[in-house]
């Protein structure tokens, strides 16, 4: 039995060894991938559910996010039932969908997943592009204002004699509307129609953008819209926050399209911390919406590696090899794996603390779940979402306990008002909280932990008193601190998510761990009464 | 760092589990210990003295019948019937009736309590509030003891009790437990009790710990520790013993009381005894446990008794 489990262990924890040593020293794949952080991953969602009847028999432009300037774009994955190809269309590029004639099946939905990267030093650099194609045709094209009814003509004309005089030249016009706009026409985000900006002198980013779009055409100054988003949040610390859809104008001066931004207010500047997604947000405005095709745009996660040159390098070494890699799974479940293969490292340390050094914590969840959190936020969101935890258990024994309730409402109670905790902290740290798509799941399972968590700390500050609880809750922040610190290294993320035969090893330390049969450094207190006075 | 300990054979967390509870205790036989109903029913049956179970409840609707059930009795205790350290129990020490026959307040442990409290303390019981797992228990109803002369004098109110730990139906190490004001009338250590190691020859106190420091006189009553020697020694022992028989259990903790009137009586058994018990005795358990599982497992209780009595006294 004794050989047995040696065998045992030694297998477990150097398989995994060999293994590593076999892929970067015989083999020379690279320990981790290369890593970037400004190469994010967007899921562009097309939902043609509500399309008309004699639409869905035709074929069908979808307006399609391209590479432009300082921003390069990769078309990962394209996800639909019926047949596609790539078109240009709408000033850059678009997705031609064919249906079936014969079927009746409903279009659904169509997913692009696609990859986005900035050059990030370059925000705020005037950005001007050159026309290369028929200029005759474009200017044609971006001065039209057909589309125009003859009242919101008339009060352009108006506005725009007031503005700008005649013999002034192109540039010095778009000056006097850029200064107009941004001095005079107020933001306001539920003025939407260029009439109502007309009237009421204020607008939303579109709004706006359309009242510099019309001067400008008015003036025979070429000028289009762009449909950008706004990201927010940091990009170095692994996520990007929302994208915020908004709009900036362009005009056409000489050889060049300038950009205008009305939003941060800069002169032939593009916003800073935009993307730019269709560079004729007008037409695709029309188009979406003559066909009733909702679109949205979210950011999935940012790809902190270079996975794919690593698949690839990986791929020519070994197909088995490429094959059981996690940097072949989809972008979104890579990045719960991230996650994911943390917590038995978790436990392990787990394992450590309590029988090898002797700190006690509440439940063996608790303190991982928490660390996690930390992780997901920063430690100053868990330090307060912590405390807050801690002064519902506190609210348990001193108020509700009072009401002699029964054990599942009031268990019921703390857990909305976990919850409630966990909202609060939401929206006091918005900026910094960003519960994105890619890991949703996590963020369910913890609220149930959490109430335990409280109710078994109430019962232990009723039954052992403030001295006994005080300590387990000490333990379950040392626990929860040390495993956060651990957690929080970029490069053992990247060593498991690269190697997760290392669980092997990790089954295999707590194998030693579970069988070490000495004593635990705490213990060293408890019995130095003994020593003490046998040696006297 | 470890090396006295290891020359003194004090028995670590780890090792009590890992070489003791686990391999001498099988999962199965747990109910036995952790359910006390199943264990008085074991007394029951097996002719051990233990404090008559006065009501079992089983449910939050019985509590409707508390006034009739308790209606004969002036005192008892409320115990969960799978609670551990002493967690969940309540001492009534009188019972203030009203006109029409129902019950009203009580003297507690916890103090002065209305009906309602006590509805409510056994609900969390039932609920589950103080059992082992978290899952919902029973409550029991008991016979309140009283402590017997021998050791009343010594101690602070509540119920002193002796732990006999047995390994392989052998006494190999005991302690006598002193409420204290501290303790609220409880007897377990970490919550402020005196433990008092206890000499297996004969069954006086041989030492003494409160709040993990030697101390040779009790804090609340002054009565120096030493001069107190407990009656009826060797049927304690041979009580513990029998434990060993009816439950199956390898490596126990027997908690036994002495009451005024019925003598020794078996309170419960616990599957995973503390260690405290050595600081208590100055002594470690290791070398008696190694000693014992040279020893043969089948022998009467009267030569396990002898055995445990004359290889074990106090050093």
């Amino acid at each position: 039995m004794k050989s047995f489990k040696t065998l045992l262990l030694t297998l477990l924890i150097l398989l995994p060894a060999a293994h590593i040593f076999y892929k970067v020293n015989i083999k020379k794949v690279s320990f981790i991938p290369k890593t970037s952080s400004n190469e994010w991953t967007v899921e562009i969602v097309y939902d043609l559910n509500l399309i008309s009847e004699d639409q869905k028999k035709r074929a069908l432009s979808l307006p399609l996010i391209s590479s432009w300037q300082n921003q390069k774009v990769e078309i990962k994955k394209i996800i639909s039932s019926h047949r596609y190809n790539l078109a240009p269309g709408f000033g850059s590029r678009a997705i031609e969908i064919v249906p079936d004639k014969d079927s009746n099946k409903e279009l659904g939905k169509l997913t692009v997943l696609a990859s986005l990267s900035k050059k990030i030093n370059s925000q705020g650099t005037q950005t001007r592009s050159k026309v290369y194609t028929d200029k005759d045709e474009i200017r044609r094209k971006y001065i039209n204002q057909d589309s125009l009814k003859e009242d919101v003509k008339i009060s352009l004309l108006n506005l725009n004699n007031q503005l700008v005089v005649q013999s002034d030249d192109s540039l010095e016009k778009i000056r006097k509307i850029y200064y107009y706009i941004t001095e005079e026409v107020l933001r306001n985000s539920s003025v939407d129609t260029l009439e109502e900006v007309l009237s009421l002198r204020e607008g939303s980013d579109w709004g706006r953008a359309q009242l510099l779009t019309q001067l400008a055409r008015l003036n025979k100054i070429p000028a289009r819209i762009n449909l950008a988003y706004k990201y927010s949040g940091e990009v170095y610390k692994g996520r990007m926050g929302d994208l915020k859809k908004s709009f900036f104008p362009e005009v056409l001066i000489g050889e060049y399209w300038y950009p205008i931004d009305i939003i941060t207010n800069n002169f032939m500047r593009v916003p800073e911390k935009h993307f730019i997604l269709y560079q004729d947000a007008e037409k695709v405005r029309k188009e979406l919406k003559n066909n009733h095709i909702q679109l949205t745009i979210a950011p999935i996660m940012v790809n902190k590696v270079d996975s794919k040159t690593y698949q690839k390098k990986l791929g020519t070494v070994s197909g088995l090899l490429s094959y059981l890699s996690l940097h072949s799974l989809p972008l979104n479940q890579q990045s719960s794996f991230y996650i994911i293969l943390l917590i038995p490292i978790g436990t392990l340390l787990l394992s450590f603390s309590r029988n090898i050094i002797g700190v006690n914590s509440f439940g063996i969840f608790t303190p991982i779940i928490l660390s996690l959190f930390f992780i997901e936020t920063s430690f100053l969101i868990g330090m307060a979402f912590f405390s807050l935890i801690v002064l519902i258990g506190f609210a348990q024994r001193f108020i509700l306990d009072k009401f002699y309730l029964l054990a599942v409402p009031r268990l019921s109670i703390l857990l909305t008002l976990v919850i409630m905790v966990y909202l609060l902290t939401s929206l006091i740290f918005s900026h910094e909280f960003s519960l994105s798509s890619d890991n949703a799941t996590l963020n369910y399972f913890p609220i149930v932990i959490i109430t335990i968590f409280i109710e078994r700390f109430s019962v232990t500050f009723i039954e052992e008193g403030f001295a006994s609880t005080l300590k387990t809750l000490m333990g379950t922040l040392f626990i929860t601190i040390l495993c956060y610190l651990i957690f929080r290294s970029e490069f053992l993320r990247l060593t498991l998510f690269n190697h997760p035969e290392i669980l092997l090893s990790v089954v295999g330390l707590n194998f030693i761990i579970g069988s070490y049969k000495g004593y635990r450094l705490t213990e060293l207190m408890r019995f130095q009464e003994i020593t003490k006075s046998r040696h006297v | 760092m470890f090396k006295d300990f290891t020359q003194l054979g004090i028995l670590g967390i780890n090792r009590r589990i890992g070489e003791f509870i686990l391999p001498y205790n099988p999962r199965h036989l747990y109910p036995l210990v952790d359910n006390k109903i199943k264990t008085y029913q074991l007394c029951l049956e097996n002719g051990i003295p233990s404090p008559t179970h006065y009501w079992q409840v089983q449910s939050h609707g019985e509590l409707k019948e508390m006034s009739r059930h308790l209606s004969e009795h002036a005192s008892f205790a409320i115990k969960p019937c799978r609670g551990a350290m002493g967690n969940g129990i309540l001492i009534v020490n009188d019972v203030n009736w009203l006109d029409n026959g129902e019950l009203w307040s009580f003297k507690t442990s916890k103090g002065d309590l209305k009906k309602k409290d006590l509805e409510y303390f056994i609900s969390g019981i039932l609920s589950g509030m103080y059992s082992l797992s978290g899952l919902p228990d029973e409550a029991i109803i008991q016979e309140k003891l009283n402590s017997h002369s021998a050791i009343a004098r010594f101690s602070y109110r509540g119920i002193a009790d002796i732990r006999v730990i047995v390994f392989k139906g052998y006494p190999v190490m005991a302690m006598l437990r002193l409420p204290t004001s501290q303790s609220r009338g409880r007897a377990n250590l970490h919550q402020g009790a005196v433990g008092c190691g206890v000499d297996l020859a004969t069954g006086s106190v041989c030492h003494a710990i409160w709040q993990n420091r030697n101390i040779t006189t009790h804090p609340d009553t002054d009565e120096t520790l030493a001069t107190l020697k407990l009656p009826y020694w060797e049927e304690i022992l041979t009580m513990a013993v029998k434990c060993y028989e009816i439950t199956g259990m390898g490596y126990l903790g027997v908690d036994i009381v002495l009451d005024e009137e019925r003598g020794p009586l078996l309170l419960e058994v616990n599957a995973r005894p503390g260690l405290s018990i050595q600081t208590a005795n100055m002594a470690g358990l290791l070398p008696r446990l190694r000693l014992v599982k040279g020893q043969p497992e089948v022998l009467s209780p009267k030569k396990k008794v002898k055995f445990a009595m004359e290889n074990f006294p106090a050093s």
